[in-house]
C-alpha cells in the first residue's frame, strides 16, 4: 500500500513523457506511408497537374496498382482525378489538393523528426 | 519489367521514404526542365540582329530590316511548341506564368511598334530589346537559370551604351537610365539578382 503513493507521480511523469514523445515523434500519415502513394504524391507536388501516364512513367508501377493507389489518395481528399478525352482517347489527369499539400508537408516534417540528426 | 518495390504494400523505412521523395521530385524536375535550346536560338538570333543593326548604324550600311529574321524564326518555334505540347503529359508550376510573360512581351512589342511608327518616333528596336530583356530577366530569375540573368545584364549594359551613343530621344534615354539606376540600386541593396 505504501508503494501506491509513488504511483501518482509516476503516472504524472508518464503522461508528461508521453506528450513529449508525441511532440518529438509525430505519427506518420498511413495514407502516405506507402511507397507508391508517396511516390505519386512527390510527383504531383512537383508539378501543377500530371496525366496518369506521366506518373506511371516516373514510378515504373503497373497501371492497375497505380490506379488503385491513386484512388486511395483521391478518397483521402489528397488528390483530384479528372477523367476526360483527348483525340478520342481517355485521359486521366491528377492534381494535388490543398489538403494533400498540407498532409505531404506534415508527413515530411514528421519524417524529419525521426531522423537521428534532428533528435540530438 | 515493372519495378517490384511498388507492387507490394509494405511500409518503407523513414530513410527510404525521404530518399523516395527526393528521387521522385528530382525525376519530375528533370522532366520539366527545358534544355534551353529555344532560349539559346532566340538569344543568338537577337544578338545577331542587334549586331547587324549596330553595324548598319555605325558603318552606315544597309542590310534591309534584319529584325524580320525574328519573324522567320517564329515558324520553327511554333512548329516545335505544338509538337512538344502534344507529347507532353504534365503541366509544370511555372508554365502558366511563363506563357503570360511571353504574351505580355508580344503584346507590348506590337503596341510599342505601332506607337513608334504612328507618331514617327524613330527606331523602336532598342525599346523592344528592353522588353525582351525584362521578359528574359524574369524568366531567368524564375527558373534560376544563370545564363539568362547574365544575358539580361549584358542586354541592359549594351542598351545603355547604345542609347548613350545615339542619344536620339532624351525622354526615352532618361527613362531608361532611371530604370537602369533602379535595377542596379535594387541589385546593390537586395543582392537578389
Amino acid at each position: 500500500m505504501v508503494y501506491l503513493h509513488g504511483l501518482y507521480p509516476a503516472l504524472f511523469y508518464g503522461v508528461v513523457l508521453k506528450k513529449v514523445w508525441l511532440q518529438m515523434f509525430k505519427d506518420l500519415d498511413p495514407i502516405l506511408h506507402s511507397q507508391l502513394r508517396l511516390a505519386a504524391m512527390s510527383i504531383l507536388i512537383s508539378v501543377k497537374e500530371a496525366e496518369f501516364t506521366f506518373i506511371k512513367e516516373q514510378t515504373n508501377a503497373t497501371a492497375g496498382n497505380l490506379s488503385v493507389q491513386l484512388n486511395k489518395l483521391k478518397d483521402a481528399g489528397y488528390i483530384d482525378i479528372t477523367k476526360q478525352f483527348k483525340n478520342n482517347y481517355p485521359l486521366t489527369v491528377c492534381k494535388i489538393t490543398d489538403r494533400g499539400i498540407f498532409a505531404f508537408e506534415e508527413y515530411v516534417k514528421a519524417l524529419r523528426s525521426y531522423m537521428p540528426e534532428n533528435n540530438k | 519489367m515493372k519495378d517490384p518495390k511498388y507492387n507490394g504494400e509494405e511500409a518503407p523505412t523513414h530513410q527510404q521514404s525521404l530518399d523516395l521523395i527526393n528521387e521522385m521530385i528530382s525525376k519530375a524536375k528533370k522532366s520539366y526542365t527545358s534544355k534551353g535550346i529555344a532560349s539559346m536560338v532566340w538569344g543568338s538570333l537577337i544578338t545577331f540582329c542587334g549586331l547587324a543593326n549596330w553595324v548598319e548604324i555605325h558603318f552606315k550600311k544597309d542590310f534591309g530590316d534584319v529584325w524580320l529574321l525574328t519573324l522567320i524564326a517564329l515558324i520553327p518555334q511554333i512548329y516545335f511548341s505544338i509538337k512538344e505540347k502534344r507529347s507532353k503529359n504534365f503541366i509544370a508550376h511555372n508554365e502558366i506564368a511563363t506563357n503570360y510573360i511571353w504574351i505580355a512581351f508580344t503584346l507590348s512589342m506590337f503596341i510599342t511598334s505601332y506607337y513608334f511608327s504612328h507618331f514617327n518616333l524613330g527606331n523602336v528596336s532598342t525599346l523592344i530589346m528592353m522588353l525582351f530583356g525584362i521578359s528574359t530577366f524574369i524568366l531567368g530569375g524564375m527558373n534560376k537559370f544563370k545564363p539568362m540573368i547574365v544575358g539580361r545584364h549584358l542586354l541592359l549594359g549594351s542598351e545603355c551604351m547604345f542609347y548613350l551613343y545615339l542619344f536620339r530621344s532624351r525622354c526615352i534615354t532618361y527613362g531608361r537610365l532611371w530604370f537602369i539606376c533602379m535595377a542596379y540600386t535594387r541589385h546593390y541593396f537586395m543582392g537578389s539578382f
